[in-house]
């Protein structure tokens, strides 16, 4: 699932579209990994 | 013939983890995986778009009550499982066959599509956020009512869906997301009672005759009913 989300994540970036809510919720699991690429200024 | 390969290398791009021995077939679960593993010398005819849909948990889990195995056997602990509708996959037909063939013999109906992208990105994209939340609050049905976290999964959807629908090159999978609120959500959890082995905290199949109690969620005023109040079936934990 993880991969998912980051496939998401990367992919709204890439296009210019909003991913702000779903990053948060993804960076509040525990379970979850988000890839660094990903991840960027969503934990600050 | 099977092997996995954990998501997190794949998504760190760890390319590494692909040299496995080559296979006839491998299935890849989401379409941007598919150039890692063109990258690393599998041939792209034998790579087929595909997710087995089943979830699958540690058995027995508090409030489970299909399973055999009593909560407090631990010694005799099972993995319990839950299949998925059917079983889809794109690519190479020929290749495909076989394995098709197999999950449905085995009990999994299966068979092969052309076009596999629109339908995971757009089922994807509605029920990803709602997993997370579930996950991050323990699976608990109970815990993800309470506050706003159905409406975070809505707001979540509302931006993939956009994104499936970009990635899929189907513009009708963007405006799906006009159809999902919390309250979509709140309306699945009580029919997965019916699909689920376990309660989960929604209080089972017998979702009737209890008393009702007024919530706010997501600007939606609503009712549902009080498990707790009525001491009539058991809950996870309550937080």
């Amino acid at each position: 699932m993880e991969l998912y989300a980051n496939t998401f994540i990367r992919e709204g970036r890439k296009r210019g579209l909003p991913t702000t809510t779903f990053a948060q919720l993804v960076a509040r699991n525990p379970h979850w990994q988000l890839a660094e690429d990903a991840a960027t200024d969503e934990r600050t | 013939m099977t092997g996995t390969i954990p998501s997190v290398p794949l998504a760190g791009r760890r390319t590494s983890v692909l040299t496995a021995p080559p296979a006839p077939l491998t299935i890849v679960a989401a379409p941007d995986v598919r150039q890692l593993y063109i990258d690393a010398g599998v041939p792209s005819e034998s790579l087929v778009l595909g997710l087995i849909d089943m979830i699958a948990w540690q058995a027995p889990i508090p409030g489970e009550r299909k399973h055999p195995v009593a909560p407090s056997d631990t010694a005799n602990a099972a993995i319990g499982y839950l299949p998925g509708p059917g079983q889809k996959f794109a690519g190479n037909r020929r290749l495909l066959a076989p394995l098709t063939d197999a999950f449905t013999k085995g009990g999994l109906p299966a068979r092969a599509v052309d076009d596999l992208t629109a339908f995971k990105l757009s089922n994807m994209a509605f029920f990803i956020g709602f997993l997370c939340v579930l996950q991050t609050n323990d699976w608990s049905f109970d815990h993800v009512r309470e506050g706003g976290h159905l409406s975070q999964a809505s707001s979540a959807a509302w931006e993939l869906l956009p994104i499936a629908a970009a990635m899929a090159q189907r513009p009708w999978i963007g405006y799906l997301r006009f159809g999902v609120y919390a309250m979509v959500y709140r309306l699945m959890m009580i029919a997965m009672v019916h699909f689920f082995a376990f309660d989960m905290g929604t209080c089972g199949p017998n979702f009737g005759g209890r008393r009702w109690r007024l919530k706010v969620d997501a600007g939606v005023r609503f009712f549902w009913r009080s498990a707790e109040q009525s001491g009539t079936c058991s809950t996870t934990s309550p937080r």
